[in-house]
């Protein structure tokens, strides 16, 4: 087996943007666009990696019926105030976009969704597929139409988007979960640990409100830096 | 019963004068204010959510390790952002820390607030505080010196008049605490709280009208 020490270095040339994602995070769902928008406003070509999160590991767990009632958990009150400013936050993004962002029912095991976007990285033809198999797998889960832990529910979604699922499976059983494991070992090595995470010019930004901070370095960095805000420029 | 301290009208930034964060949302929202004819309030908020991964009793050895170096990242990451902050107020380079124990000073930042003084002089006692709180280079600033930065901004501070109002910021706890202010710097503006200085852009659009495209 390939190491997969080359798969990621923190330090970059200028100008090139990292960008850590989790399908199963709310606000990496709606940090997606403005992101997208980078690529379009300078002509960039965004490096985008799976963060896949262990989050009963800092949040607790909890699983939720289709009536917002709450079946089980483990969750302290602060963890459960944490989770909810959370959604209600995500889901004011989510509106100010026309997205439609319902809560999850349980923490879901985002890895094989992580897998397919390396796959997708790997064999999309162009920009475009990339950006369908993560704003399908995105929008879609946050509708709950998607089953992100089935491989044949992403593997069609990596199909839709123009990718070719040949030999996906293969992958997700062998090198693919296995880059993707070591992948996790190194992002948090790094010091990144949630998500979006941006990595630029040597520094590392946590949250979406860090957009105008990437911009100002895509920039050239031009002034004092700025501070944190939304990304007003979305179009 | 007594009367709540936050009404549902209110456009309130609550700010923690222990983190540096803090006074970069006061600079911001300081800019801010010179176009809009809104009221502001400031007011203290003394308890932070904290990291809530504390809270979770790690299954096996897997999760405690993953805990551990993903605290050990946060806490990496946060340190960055402290040195950002520092560079946003163009202090850059500096080696000196705000103080952790701000009690008193968030009872001098109550004081002014039910003394309704202007918004300017409490900008004038923040300014002055954060320049004392640097020279102290991460000692806690005592409470004759905040009450003489009360009276270098104008108030006429006597005996243990700013002491007085640890009643009223037990009742302003609370109120925070029942609105789910969780960490500061945070506002409260038409009964909806925004966690974090992100938001300010969006909260100037609202104060000014709504006009023009919402920031997204």
């Amino acid at each position: 087996m390939q190491s997969a020490s080359y798969l990621i270095s923190i330090v970059k040339g200028r100008g090139v943007l990292q960008v850590y994602i989790d399908f199963k995070s709310p606000y990496a769902f709606v940090a997606l666009r403005p992101c997208w928008q980078l690529e379009r406003d300078y002509g960039i070509a965004i490096e985008w990696l799976p963060l896949t999160l262990n989050i009963g590991s800092y949040l607790g767990t909890a699983k939720v019926d289709d009536t917002g009632k709450v079946t089980s958990n483990n969750r302290s009150p602060r963890q459960w105030q944490a989770v909810r400013y959370a959604y209600m936050d995500a889901r004011r993004y989510a509106d100010s976009q026309g997205l439609l962002l319902k809560g999850t029912q349980k923490i879901w095991d985002s890895s094989i969704a992580a897998i397919g976007l390396l796959w997708a990285t790997d064999h999309a033809r162009n920009r475009a597929a990339l950006r369908d198999y993560t704003t399908m797998v995105f929008d879609r889960f946050w509708q709950r139409q998607l089953d992100i832990e089935n491989a044949a529910v992403i593997a069609a979604v990596l199909e839709e988007a123009g990718i070719s699922a040949s030999g996906f499976s293969d992958y997700l059983a062998g090198p693919g979960r296995y880059h993707h494991d070591q992948l996790q070992e190194q992002i948090l090595q790094a010091g990144c640990f949630g998500v979006p995470t941006f990595c630029i010019n040597s520094e590392t930004y946590f949250g979406r409100e860090n957009l105008p901070i990437v911009r100002w370095h895509l920039e050239g960095e031009p002034g004092r830096i700025p501070h944190k805000a939304y990304d007003t420029v979305l179009s | 019963m007594s009367e709540a301290l936050i009404a549902e009208s209110d456009f309130v930034l609550f700010v923690d004068l222990a983190r540096i964060d803090s006074f970069v949302c006061i600079s911001a929202i300081r800019d801010m204010m010179v176009d809009l004819s809104h009221p502001l309030r400031l007011l203290p908020l003394n308890h932070q959510l904290g990291n809530v991964a504390e809270d979770v009793k790690s299954r096996g050895q897997d999760m405690a390790s993953y805990k551990d170096r993903r605290a050990r990242a946060r806490s990496a990451n946060l340190a960055q952002e402290r040195l950002r902050d520092y560079a946003r107020l163009g202090l850059a380079g500096t080696d000196a820390e705000i103080p952790r124990q701000v009690s008193y000073a968030h009872l001098g930042l109550l004081w002014l607030d039910q003394a309704q003084v202007d918004l300017s002089e409490k900008f004038s006692y923040l300014d002055a505080y954060l320049q004392v709180a640097l020279e102290f280079r991460g000692l806690a600033v005592s409470e004759a010196e905040v009450d003489a930065i009360l009276v270098g901004v104008g108030q006429q501070v006597k005996g243990s008049m700013v002491r007085s109002m640890t009643g009223q910021m037990g009742r302003l706890d609370e109120e925070i605490g029942t609105k789910g202010i969780l960490s500061a710097p945070a506002f409260f503006l038409r009964g909806q709280r925004y966690i974090g200085q992100q938001h300010l852009p969006y909260l100037n659009w609202t104060l000014s009208g709504c006009r023009g495209i919402a920031p997204v």
